[in-house]
């Protein structure tokens, strides 16, 4: 049986809300990662930015550049978190969550680890929807063990949902 | 594996739809489905998304964040019949050159949670083109699984074509 695209790890809330979400022993046999998120929060505004951290590193280690939309902005950072995620916020059409996607390669390697994310957070609004096309990077040399996530300004709802996949490279 | 081919319809004779997908099974976690599309009137083409053959009025909203070649800019379709999909070539273009994206549903199967899509893609004509990031919510009063997905154009030449996968995921957590 193929294992192109292999399903890791699923967590979805459950309970109301949750402060933050972590993976663990991400297995080492896949060639890249892929993460798949569906995410509301209940910060009070529209919409909340959700953090990702990689092996609990807190350093000065992360940075992403963005093309998004309203304005159509550019920008370049070095921050410790990568932040491009978001969530739902509870002044945005209800019952509705962003739907984002990680792309990691290599996340094994000695190399340091660069990603893309495209996220869209959508709401019954002409102004204030949020369209993201990142390039990201983790500046460490250390593989990907564990994943992290944890909105800004407020909690992870009840239904968001962040699942793991394993891609593996034609020759393994 | 986790993702599957669920159906893949391709237009034989020119039509106003590219494809109709109804008793979509209900077993997978995600929905993703693959574009191939070129329309038959000048200009870019719209590709129209309907759920569950809804066509209630303001139940759909697309937005986008695209750029031409020239300049970049973002837009609002508007309360809507449809979802707006990826825009396509049409007659004006060089024949033989269709429009891609990939188009990718969450939770397709939940009650409890509007229907959102991302969906990345555009084409190039050899001296123009668009590529474009788009995404939509559909939002009828009562949040139901999605059973049927069409895809209009007005109309779809031949050749194009929509692929459907299923994504399921993991039941394991690693909390």
């Amino acid at each position: 049986m193929s294992v192109f695209l292999q399903p890791i790890y699923t967590q979805t809330v459950s309970s109301s809300s949750v402060g933050g979400i972590t993976f663990n022993n991400i297995p080492q046999t896949f060639t890249d990662l892929k993460i798949v998120m569906s995410i509301k929060g209940t910060y009070s505004g529209d919409f909340d930015s959700v953090l990702m951290r990689f092996n609990s590193d807190a350093g000065n280690n992360y940075s992403y550049t963005v093309l998004a939309q309203a304005p159509n902005s550019y920008s370049s950072s070095n921050n410790n978190v990568i932040n491009p995620f978001l969530a739902n916020g509870a002044t945005t059409t209800s019952s509705t969550f962003t739907n984002m996607e990680t792309y990691i390669s290599n996340y094994t390697s000695s190399n340091k680890k660069s990603m893309t994310i495209d996220v869209v957070g959508e709401n019954n609004s002409s102004s204030s929807y949020k369209l993201f096309l990142c390039a990201a990077l983790w500046s460490s040399t250390a593989a990907i063990t564990s994943l992290y996530f944890q909105a800004s300004n407020g909690n992870i709802s009840q239904y968001s949902t962040i699942s793991l996949y394993g891609i593996l490279r034609s020759g393994i | 594996m986790s993702m599957y081919p669920i159906a893949s319809q391709t237009v034989t004779s020119a039509q106003t739809y590219i494809a109709t997908f109804t008793g979509i099974p209900q077993t997978f976690q995600h929905l993703e489905a693959r574009i191939f599309a070129r329309g038959t009137n000048s200009g870019p083409n719209s590709d129209l998304i309907q759920i569950n053959n809804d066509v209630y009025a303001s139940n759909y909203r697309t937005h986008n964040l695209y750029g031409n070649g020239a300049s970049v800019a973002s837009a609002d379709s508007g309360a809507s019949t449809f979802w707006n999909g990826n825009l396509i070539p049409g007659s004006d273009s060089t024949s033989g050159i269709f429009g891609v994206s990939i188009l990718t549903i969450l939770d397709y199967t939940s009650t409890t949670k509007n229907k959102v899509f991302r969906s990345i893609g555009g084409y190039d004509t050899n001296g123009g083109g668009i590529a474009e990031i788009r995404s939509g919510v559909y939002f009828n009063s009562t949040i139901s699984p999605i059973t049927t997905i069409s895809f209009y154009v007005a109309n779809a030449a031949v050749g194009s074509r929509v692929d459907l996968y299923g994504i399921s995921t993991s039941s394991v957590t690693g909390a």
